[in-house]
């Protein structure tokens, strides 16, 4: 008896082509996923969502308690509230969406066993989420910009595009620490530290520019050129009127987000047809 | 005479395995070890553990069957399910379709949190409907859940009837050439029963097969022409619904 032609192998992997396509048309379940998951948010909360605004200002205050009041680290930063505050703000946006990222697949288990879809979708979407939650922590830079006197000005609109160059490098972010945790789980506990190490490094509540002299040479360039610390002085630099970025900090910060993108997009889809397996 | 360009989906030889990370306490620990010793014991011992689920499974289905899985808890049913549609791998055998076989698995992607309304978009887009197919459905979707008035109300305050049938609803909702249900029907009052069933004969016209999965024997009789019985991996017998069916009764009482 011959095979009939039309019957084909189940679970085929497909190539990169097929699997970008496929991701594509599943935007709209991408969407509505994302926006689903920020309403559960906070939904056992008495205060709800207050508390995507709540959270981002309890941070910032608590660093300033402990770095502007406490430890007093402000020497010769102007305007250190507007500062800290962007520094928090905006490290808080690539930190909390490697974390959603990093635990995007295993903590999607039961999705990925019942239905077909470009894995990709998940760290991409916990991606998402986070920039839909990161709305209200922008109000916060605003309200703590216009409160210590900086002037409004035309550049703030530039904020978008940082917002938006920063989102890709989150995702791209998000898909690396998606795989590699599925791999080995106890990274996933290990990762925040990681993350927050690196955030202290970047120069949240301390100027990388004004310290030079404190970090042995050979490592200045690594706290410079770090994404982290470029997107916080890129978003500095059009709140803060005393602080200047360069065209070379633009193309930096555009450079690091496209390779960390494309990168993470490739490794995540190598590791296709592993996740949720046990 | 069957004539293999009906053949929706062909097994052969299907073995599959799946890991589960076990976190079992070592019978060697006894009351003189330290602390420190207990601890590193068992973080030894959270290895991966194989077990091999499907061992050598074949059989073909053909357009027109409505196929039941039955079997014990354990036996393999929704990872014969889960590895039809490629859900899971084989570790060895091939799995041959006519088309993608999908699952109604929707149970996954809706969100306790979000009204039935909104639970139907999430779940018809996790399905690979487009907004417009959503939205057109809606209504249809709703009426056939029989769910009323609680539909703009949050999932988790729907009882387990009213869950079962939404979710039934928006799965059957998508039509399909190889559908699998996995105990969608179990619950859900008399009325609802025999709507879902005319559901699942009217899929199976549309859809060519259908294979079900489920403990209620009297849902089997209504809907199923043919039957798979599995025990612990291994297929039991493969026939005739009714035959296969009073076989299993017998051996299980």
């Amino acid at each position: 008896m011959s095979q009939s032609p039309e019957l084909k192998p189940v679970g085929q992997k497909l190539g990169l082509i097929d699997y970008i396509k496929d991701l594509w048309k599943r935007r709209f379940f991408m969407l509505s996923f994302a926006r689903a998951r920020v309403e559960g948010q906070n939904s056992n909360a008495a205060l709800g969502h207050l508390w995507l605004l709540l959270t981002p200002m309890l941070t910032a205050a608590v660093y300033y308690l402990l770095f502007g009041v406490i430890l007093g680290v402000s020497r010769g930063i102007e305007n250190f509230i507007a500062f800290l505050v962007i520094g928090v703000m905006m490290f808080r946006f690539t930190s909390i969406s490697a974390n959603a990222g990093s635990l995007s697949i295993i903590s999607n288990k039961g999705l990925i066993r019942s239905l077909h879809f470009p894995r990709a979708l998940l760290p991409i979407a916990a991606s998402l989420q986070q920039l839909l939650q990161f709305f209200p922590s922008l109000i916060v830079v605003f309200v703590a910009v216009i409160a210590t006197g900086e002037p409004i000005r035309i550049t703030w609109l530039l904020i978008i595009p940082i917002i938006f160059v920063q989102f890709i490098f989150n995702t791209g972010l998000a898909m690396l620490l998606a795989r590699v945790v599925n791999k080995a789980r106890d990274l996933a506990k290990l990762a925040p530290f990681l993350i927050r190490m690196w955030g202290y490094l970047s120069g949240i509540f301390f100027s990388i520019e004004l310290s030079k002299e404190r970090f042995p040479a050979p490592i200045e360039p690594f706290l410079q050129y770090n994404p982290a610390h470029i997107f916080m002085q890129l978003t500095r630099s059009i709140f803060i009127e005393s602080i200047a970025a360069t065209s070379q900090d633009w193309i930096l910060g555009i450079v690091w987000a496209l390779v960390i993108f494309i990168l993470g997009f490739w490794f995540f889809f190598k590791g296709e047809g592993k996740y949720g397996r046990d | 005479m069957a004539a293999t360009e009906n053949r929706t989906v062909v097994v052969e030889d299907l073995h599959v395995y799946y890991r589960i990370r076990t976190k079992v306490k070592s019978k060697q620990i006894t009351a003189k070890r330290t602390v420190v010793d207990k601890a590193l014991r068992r973080t030894r011992k959270a290895a991966l553990k194989e077990v091999h689920a499907l061992k050598g499974i074949s059989f073909t289905s053909n357009q027109g069957e409505a196929i039941a899985i039955i079997g014990r808890n354990g036996a393999g049913k929704s990872t014969l399910l889960r590895a039809i549609s490629g859900l899971i791998p084989a570790r060895s055998g091939s799995i041959l379709t006519s088309s993608q076989p999908s699952l109604l698995g929707v149970n996954a992607a809706l969100m306790n949190h979000l009204s039935g309304r909104r639970n139907i978009e999430l779940g018809g887009l996790a399905l690979g409907m487009t907004p417009a197919e959503v939205a057109a459905n809606m209504d249809a979707i709703i009426e056939f859940s029989g769910i009323g008035e609680f539909i703009d109300l949050p999932l988790s305050t729907y009882s387990s009837g009213m869950g079962a049938r939404l979710r039934f609803a928006i799965a059957s909702s998508v039509p399909q050439e190889i559908l699998m249900i996995d105990e969608a029907l179990a619950t859900g009052d008399v009325n609802f029963k025999k709507r879902s069933q005319q559901r699942i004969l009217e899929l199976k016209e549309k859809a060519g097969t259908v294979f079900l999965v489920s403990h209620s024997h009297s849902v089997i009789r209504e809907t199923c022409t043919r039957a798979i019985w599995l025990d612990k991996g291994s297929m039991v017998a493969d026939g005739p619904m009714e035959e296969v069916l009073s076989a299993y009764e017998e051996a299980t009482t």
